[in-house]
């Protein structure tokens, strides 16, 4: 790789032993993957938030590079930590695990991290803007901010997305380069009439079919109604970095990089076509069910975290109404989302009827150990429906969010 | 046994008892930390153990925290010897070129198309060497 005077100077150790061990790894990474340079960044996201996901190790990690003097060299948000910074005892938690969590968020704040907790920053303080390279990581985001906003995002793993940020510079390969963000396969949508497509739910379930066929590969999706809403695509870059590890689709008409099915394939006429209709969509929804009964003692929203506009959705279809005493209805957001819904009072109205809100963490990062008390789980996330039978060792089955909202009333899904 | 000619992604040498499979898996939320086990429960090698064994799968899928959920298996030493695939994404290898630059300990990382993949379908032990070759040591049916 071809390094600058003053990157040749950070690796060799000029500008302290922090930056030195960022670069090097990070030049390490872009020799394996084949970048000939480094680029520079105005902005990064680093996912490598939460204790329960980096453990000691990553901890140890971010710890030396604060003790050696690196700082994030660019504005740079943080994906969720693994409590609820102020309310970690309602979910559970030990003062040992808080603890290792409070850890790695001091270190973080040390290196000079916005400490917004969320897994969603383009709705929160960090947005890209169509074309602009970004140090990116965490899954749906970086679909997110590729395929939705036109930004230019690799999937970073965690931890070099922390190297990344200290450094303000990214390896140029994958995705930064106009020609790899050609479509490379269609999904043409047919036979749906207008029932389909409103909730999160459906572009959950179309986006966990999609990542399951095209892998790391870049779809093109033809067919979504114009009605489609961003917090309706934050669903399907989830569900489809789920299932797969897609980092970029277009959606014909949607999206800024397909505004023609031609534009979606950079004029490429050669591409396979997978035609979905709406038994597809019920058979992903089958495969993503586990449950074997019709009890519910769990509904979870908010993977990825909710935005103000989604817990307002819940607000309307929950006002006067309670959960049944059998049921937990835990709501995932940042603090920021948060503090929007007290100022306007919804806040109130969805804490009244039952439901709790989990603040800058979500069940899938936090303690694995912990005992979350609920066996059957509902939900609109494709995400949670993927990893949460696993991580937590419970029943799922993934229901519109209305349906979830009935379910939570009933504590039976059907 | 044929020796096939593979990629060296990072590492060198390894040998060990093998875990094949034809479908993709995210280490976060796939496999558990602390004892190696898998926990994805829609993966046809749920339940088994990968602890120092060499992992066959086509490629690896999800969480970006796959290279986090690597480097700590590699610290508490519960880890694969080895992975074999057919494409290894960052998120794949990262937490292994860490692993060595930290602990000088990982995990052999190599690629091979996927015709040489699919010829290791009932390779019982894969041996790898750090010329970027790769070869069955015992098959299943074939001692």
């Amino acid at each position: 790789m071809n390094l600058t005077i003053e990157e040749q100077e950070m690796l060799d150790g000029k500008h302290g032993k922090g930056i030195q061990l960022a670069t090097e790894i990070v030049v390490k990474m872009g020799d394996l993957y084949g970048a000939h340079r480094l680029i520079k960044v105005k902005r990064a996201h680093i996912d490598a938030a939460a204790y329960a996901t980096i453990w000691d190790a990553g901890t140890d990690f971010v710890e030396f590079l604060v003790n050696h003097g690196a700082r994030v060299a660019v504005p740079t948000t943080i994906n969720p930590t693994s409590r609820d910074i102020k309310d970690w005892e309602k979910m559970g938690l030990s003062k040992e695990f808080s603890d290792k969590c409070e850890r790695l968020e001091t270190a973080y704040i040390n290196l000079g991290v916005t400490p917004t907790w969320t897994c969603a920053p383009y709705q929160c303080t960090n947005a890209p803007v169509f074309g602009e390279v970004v140090s990116w990581s965490e899954s749906n985001a970086v679909s997110f901010v590729n395929s939705v906003l036109g930004a230019r995002a690799n999937r970073l793993p965690d931890l070099i997305d922390v190297c990344c940020a200290v450094i303000g510079r990214v390896p140029e390969y994958g995705l930064f380069l106009e020609e790899n963000r050609a479509g490379e396969m269609l999904f043409e949508l047919e036979d749906f009439d207008d029932s389909w497509f409103k909730d999160s739910a459906d572009y959950a379930i179309l986006g966990y079919y999609i990542g399951e066929i095209a892998g790391s590969r870049i779809p093109v999706i033809n067919g979504l109604p114009e009605s489609t809403t961003v917090d309706q695509l934050k669903s399907l870059c989830a569900a489809a970095a789920s299932s797969g590890s897609v980092a970029l689709f277009h959606a014909v008409g949607i999206t800024p990089e397909a505004p023609t099915l031609e534009k979606a394939f950079q004029n490429n006429r050669e591409y396979q076509t997978y035609r979905v209709n709406p038994a597809s969509m019920e058979e992903t929804k089958k495969k993503l069910c586990t449950a074997k009964e019709d009890k519910i003692n769990m509904v979870l929203l908010g993977c990825p975290f909710y935005s103000y506009d989604e817990v307002k959705e819940v607000a309307a279809l929950m006002k006067g109404r309670k959960i049944s005493g059998d049921v937990r209805f835990w709501i995932q957001i940042s603090q920021t989302v948060y503090h929007l819904a007290e100022r306007s009072g919804i806040k109130d109205i969805i804490e009244e009827s039952g439901i709790q809100f989990i603040k800058d963490t979500c069940v899938l990062v936090s303690d694995p150990d912990n005992d979350w008390e609920f066996t059957n789980v509902a939900t609109n996330s494709g995400k949670i429906a993927q990893y949460i039978p696993g991580m937590t060792k419970t029943d799922v089955v993934i229901l519109s969010t209305k349906e979830c909202i009935e379910a939570a009333v009933s504590g039976r899904w059907y | 046994m044929e020796w096939y000619e593979s990629k060296v992604i990072v590492g060198g040498k390894s040998e060990g008892e093998v875990l094949f499979s034809e479908i993709p898996l995210s280490f976060w939320g796939g496999v558990n930390v602390s004892d190696g086990y898998i926990m994805d429960v829609r993966h046809d090698l749920h339940g088994q153990c990968i602890k120092d064994k060499v992992l066959c799968i086509p490629y690896d899928k999800g969480s970006c925290s796959g290279s986090g959920i690597m480097l700590e298996m590699i610290r508490r030493k519960t880890a694969p010897s080895a992975i074999l695939c057919v494409e290894a994404e960052p998120v794949l290898s990262l937490g292994s070129v860490m692993g060595y630059r930290i602990y000088q300990r990982g995990v052999v990382i190599h690629t091979v198309t996927d015709e040489i993949y699919q010829k290791l379908k009932d390779a019982k032990s894969i041996e790898f060497d750090d010329k970027g070759r790769i070869r069955a040591v015992r098959y299943e049916n074939n001692s």
